[in-house]
């Protein structure tokens, strides 16, 4: 009640005083110190002298003279193995190279002897220094230069690629992205080996620095769309960045609602698809889960395997899926609806067996579906945290013998047990968990209404659901695209998928001006 | 039902008119809180079983003559 | 301009054929049977033949000014004072109108489908949904239309095809035998619901995309709706026979009772009534909004959002309170409504037009009609 009336009782207070926006701060980089012993002392203070901090002195012999030198890095990220090689085995060519220029700073002599080192950058303040210690390069300082050379020798462990958990198919690559940023972008690389997919990162996170990659392919993708999602991205002001569900909370379009406008994949082969149609992909270390963007409701319905398997199967397949959209969305409030107000829907003789079972049940149709509900949601849910070899046989005998005790208890009635059952399977079959998740949430109210107005409260709930989901928007395309508005050209890849021969064109909402896929040779029909 | 119309204005209240306050959008705000105030009054009224006119009646009083003439014609 | 969404022309026509559908075929066969007896399909087709140069004239006037609604340039044309007033008797049309159609919504529900809530509730409702459709805008509105049109078409498909084995083709006999003049009685059932209502359509008219389509979108949904409309109006005289027809208030959901496939098929009259919900629902989402945006427009407002909440009271107040029973409603939509809906709907916008072809401030957009 308190917080009801707080801005009331605020504006009489104040008055019309505009809320006034929140500082932000700038620091100027820090530069470094020209000497070595200052740089390292001040290394160490920041990391707090932490154990893995690896520091190495040693000397480097310009003009017959030892200049002091040494490398920083950090034990279990750097693998600095090859860097020590070059520079401290071979210093017999280094000294002479050293020797003989003598106007050169050494520091860019260095930078250019160490071939045997990949990614090598000069690093002139402390922020970027600490940054590249943390990143896993191996920094070299030389005492009396004002820059240090970062060399990239990065080799975090990842695993290996298998099968994601979330997301497996009966046909198509087996592959699954990993934590490591770097694998991630390989691996849609490795789709499409065009020179037009673009890269750019970004770093996220004031404490922990996350790198963030977007990838589209020039030329496809809407270049508003890119530049929405740039926009976006840098507009984020939040410490840490620990998966890309955080990005997908900070950038999606709307807050308040439970449906997502951002689907995420764990797929390579579904990332480059999606690129392909003119979409971006957003990557970030530490996580395989990608973002995809913009995401219309029909890609929820969607999975990669649709693609692969015949024309006439995946159509199929994707009716089957809107139809258990519809049962997991409407089958317990259905049933509620029915079973309390529309009696006589029923055909008799089901009729009658469904009034003898609720004889002896004291709860009303609305209860016994929300009990039964809400076990399942609970078996649910503990079966997804239970360690894995217990988890199989508690969720599946717990809801057999939960199920049965209960209808043998007369608490719930076996039809209600197999709505529930029946409702919560169809709700596995939405390829995507945002989705059926949303869908999970949005059933409770449907029952609400269901037990209150009857099929009547349904249709209300519907038509409020269907409002709301075509005001929504995804990166400014509707969400609701290609049903409303209604394309004719896109439906060929909406509920039904037309045969490759039929797949001419890009969707028209998130391409921009390429929509042929093959411009000169359309492809044949399939003669004998 | 006088209860829900109730609260639903002062949610009216708590939302929209605080919104438009903000913005100086006086005119909005008091065309809409007259609006606002007649529909609670006329529901208060009827709460309290005070009979409220019927807009059908005035049109009938109005169109009844003209409506005899031509369906008497036309039959 | 308060509203900034735009629709194309399909979803155009689609708002038109729901609108058209709207209560129309929920009322309107019994007023027809009860005027024509068996020849009530006539009548309706009379009725559609009527409507169609009515919706020619509408498009005409829409033209003369294709980006202003008609309060708008009701008020541009007649002067302050009278186009203010003029525009009133729109808004109070409009008004009146939604609240007719809520309380058609209400009747059938608390008559048919669930006669213990209370009539307030199932209007309280939904209120809820349409002031939600009417604050997300003209966009959403013509967006949802489109995905709940296949579902329409799909239930009235059904309602048809399974009402096939019951037609006889006798109750239509003996045809032609009330006379031109009983039909054209009849057929003024018709034109007042939906054809005359359809003004309303003059307050979106700006805002559907290309002027020179609009006219064609709305007279095809029109024409489309009206032909459902005869369509069922036959149907009820060929399986229920005109008697029963005139005699029940919602006689297409007597039809959908009629439906048997087989043994289990049956009774499944509540799922044809979702037809009738959905169209109804669109029908009064648009008057709704129609007379928000008029009186926004008429008393210059920025944006016609602060007026919902407190519109949707009224409207539901005089919902309640603007017939105490069917019979009532029976003889004055019968008798009372057509007179009304002629005025607002025909001869006031003939004024208006009236008024642009004098004043010549008719927009150049049309141009390339030669002046009169």
């Amino acid at each position: 009640m308190v917080s009801f009336l707080y801005p009331i009782k605020k504006l009489l207070k104040k008055g019309l005083g505009s809320r006034r926006p929140a500082g932000d701060g700038g620091k100027p980089p820090a530069p470094l110190s020209r000497s070595l012993d200052d740089t390292l002392r001040t290394v160490k203070n920041a990391l707090g002298g932490s154990a893995d901090l690896v520091i190495r002195r040693f000397a480097i012999m310009m003009n017959r003279r030892p200049h002091p030198a040494a490398i920083v890095y950090i034990d279990g990220l750097a693998d600095p193995k090859e860097l020590l090689e070059s520079l401290l085995a071979d210093s017999g060519d280094m000294q002479e190279i050293l020797q003989s220029a003598e106007d050169v700073e050494p520091v860019q002599l260095i930078r250019q002897y160490l071939l045997k080192i990949g990614q090598i950058n000069g690093v002139s303040d402390l922020s970027t220094l600490y940054h590249a210690i943390l990143s896993g390069d191996t920094c070299i300082l030389l005492n009396g230069a004002s820059e240090a050379i970062a060399a990239g020798t990065g080799a975090a462990k990842d695993r290996n690629i298998s099968e994601p958990a979330s997301q497996a198919v009966l046909r198509g690559p087996r592959e699954g992205f990993a934590e490591t940023l770097r694998t991630n972008t390989a691996l849609v690389r490795r789709k499409i080996k065009n020179p037009n997919l673009w890269m750019e990162t970004r770093r996220i996170g004031e404490v922990t620095k996350t790198d963030v990659a977007i990838m589209y392919i020039k030329g496809i993708a809407n270049d508003k769309t890119v530049n929405e999602v740039r926009m976006r991205l840098d507009r984020i002001r939040i410490d840490s960045i620990l998966e890309s569900g955080y990005i997908e909370e900070l950038i999606q379009d709307e807050t308040y609602t439970p449906f997502p406008t951002i689907f995420n994949t764990e797929r390579p082969d579904a990332v480059a698809g999606g690129l392909l149609e003119g979409r971006i992909a957003i990557l970030v270390d530490g996580t395989p889960f990608v973002l995809v963007v913009p995401a219309l409701f029909t890609h929820f319905l969607q999975t990669p395997e649709d693609y692969y398997q015949r024309a006439d199967i995946s159509s199929l397949l994707r009716i089957l899926r809107y139809v258990c959209l519809f049962i997991a969305l409407f089958g317990p409030a259905a049933y509620i609806a029915v079973t309390t107000f529309h009696q006589e829907m029923i055909p008799t003789p089901l009729l009658l067996s469904v009034i003898a079972a609720r004889e002896g049940i004291p709860f009303p149709a609305f209860v016994e579906a929300l009990l039964m509900e809400i076990t399942f949601e609970i078996l649910r849910e503990a079966g997804v945290r239970m360690p894995r070899t217990v988890g199989q046989a508690v969720s599946i005998v717990g809801a057999l013998v939960i199920g049965q005790s209960a209808v043998e208890a007369g608490l719930v009635g076996p039809a209600m047990v197999i709505v529930v059952s029946i409702t919560a399977i169809s709700n596995f079959v939405i390829p995507s968990y945002n989705m059926g998740i949303s869908i999970r949430m949005i059933r409770f109210p449907f029952m609400i209404l269901a037990a209150s107005f009857g099929l009547y409260g349904i249709l209300v709930g519907a038509i409020v659901m269907v409002l709301h989901l075509c005001s929504l928007r995804s990166f400014g395309v509707p969400y609701m695209a290609p049903f409303a508005p209604f394309i004719v050209e896109d439906q060929k890849d909406n509920i039904f998928r037309f045969p490759r021969w039929a797949m001419l064109t890009r969707p028209r909402y998130s391409s921009d001006g390429n929509l042929v896929r093959e411009k000169d040779r359309p492809p044949r029909k399939p003669a004998p | 039902m006088v209860w829900i119309v109730l609260a639903a204005a002062a949610c009216v209240v708590r939302f929209e008119y605080v919104r438009l306050y903000r913005r100086k959008q006086f005119k909005d705000l008091s065309i809409s809180a007259c609006l606002l105030g007649f529909a609670a009054t006329l529901f208060i009224l009827r709460s309290a079983h005070v009979p409220i006119p019927d807009p059908l009646d005035w049109i009938g009083a109005v169109y009844k003559p003209a409506s005899k003439f031509i369906l008497s014609a036309l039959s | 301009m308060i509203e900034k969404g735009k629709i194309n022309a399909r979803q155009f026509s689609i708002l038109t054929l729901l609108f058209s559908l709207g209560s129309a075929i929920l009322i309107v066969p019994s007023a027809l049977t009860a005027a024509a007896m068996q020849d009530g399909w006539i009548s309706a087709i009379v009725g559609v033949a009527a409507g169609i140069p009515l919706l020619a004239f509408y498009n005409a006037l829409g033209s003369r000014h294709p980006d202003l609604t008609l309060i708008e340039y009701t008020e541009r044309l007649l002067g302050k004072w009278v186009g203010k007033i003029v525009g009133l008797l729109f808004f109070s049309f409009f008004l009146l109108l939604s609240a007719l159609v809520l309380r058609n919504v209400g009747d059938f529900i608390t008559t048919i489908v669930m006669p213990e809530t209370p009539i307030e509730s199932v209007h309280f409702i939904l209120l809820i949904a349409i002031a939600m459709g009417v604050g997300l805008g003209l966009e959403v509105i013509a967006r949802s239309a489109e995905i709940f049109l296949p579902w329409v078409l799909m239930l009235l498909f059904f309602l048809i095809v399974f009402l096939f084995p019951q037609i006889e083709m006798d109750r239509i006999q003996p045809v032609f035998e009330s006379g031109v003049k009983t039909i054209v009685r009849g057929s003024l059932s018709v034109i007042s619901i939906p054809y005359l209502e359809l003004v309303v359509f003059l307050m979106i008219y700006p805002y559907v995309g290309k002027p020179d389509r609009r006219g064609a979108a709305m007279i095809k949904g029109a024409l489309i709706g009206g032909t459902v409309l005869v369509l069922i109006t036959m149907l009820c005289v060929f399986v229920l026979g005109w008697d029963f027809t005139s005699r029940h208030t919602f006689p297409s959901y007597t039809l959908a009772k009629k439906i048997q496939v087989g043994e289990f098929l049956q009774r499944i009259e509540v799922l044809v009534a979702i037809i009738w919900f959905l169209t109804i629902f669109f029908k009064l989402v648009l008057c709704f909004y129609a007379s928000l945006l008029g009186l926004a427009q008429l008393l210059k407002m920025n944006s016609y959002r602060p007026l919902i909440v407190p519109c949707a009271m009224i409207v539901l107040m005089v919902s309640i309170v603007v017939y105490p029973n069917i019979v009532y409603f029976r003889i004055f939509a019968s008798e009372i409504w057509p007179f009304y809906a002629l005025t607002t709907g025909f001869l006031l916008p003939l004024l208006v037009w009236a008024a642009s072809l004098i004043s010549s401030t008719g927009d150049t957009a049309s141009k390339s009609r030669p002046p009169a």
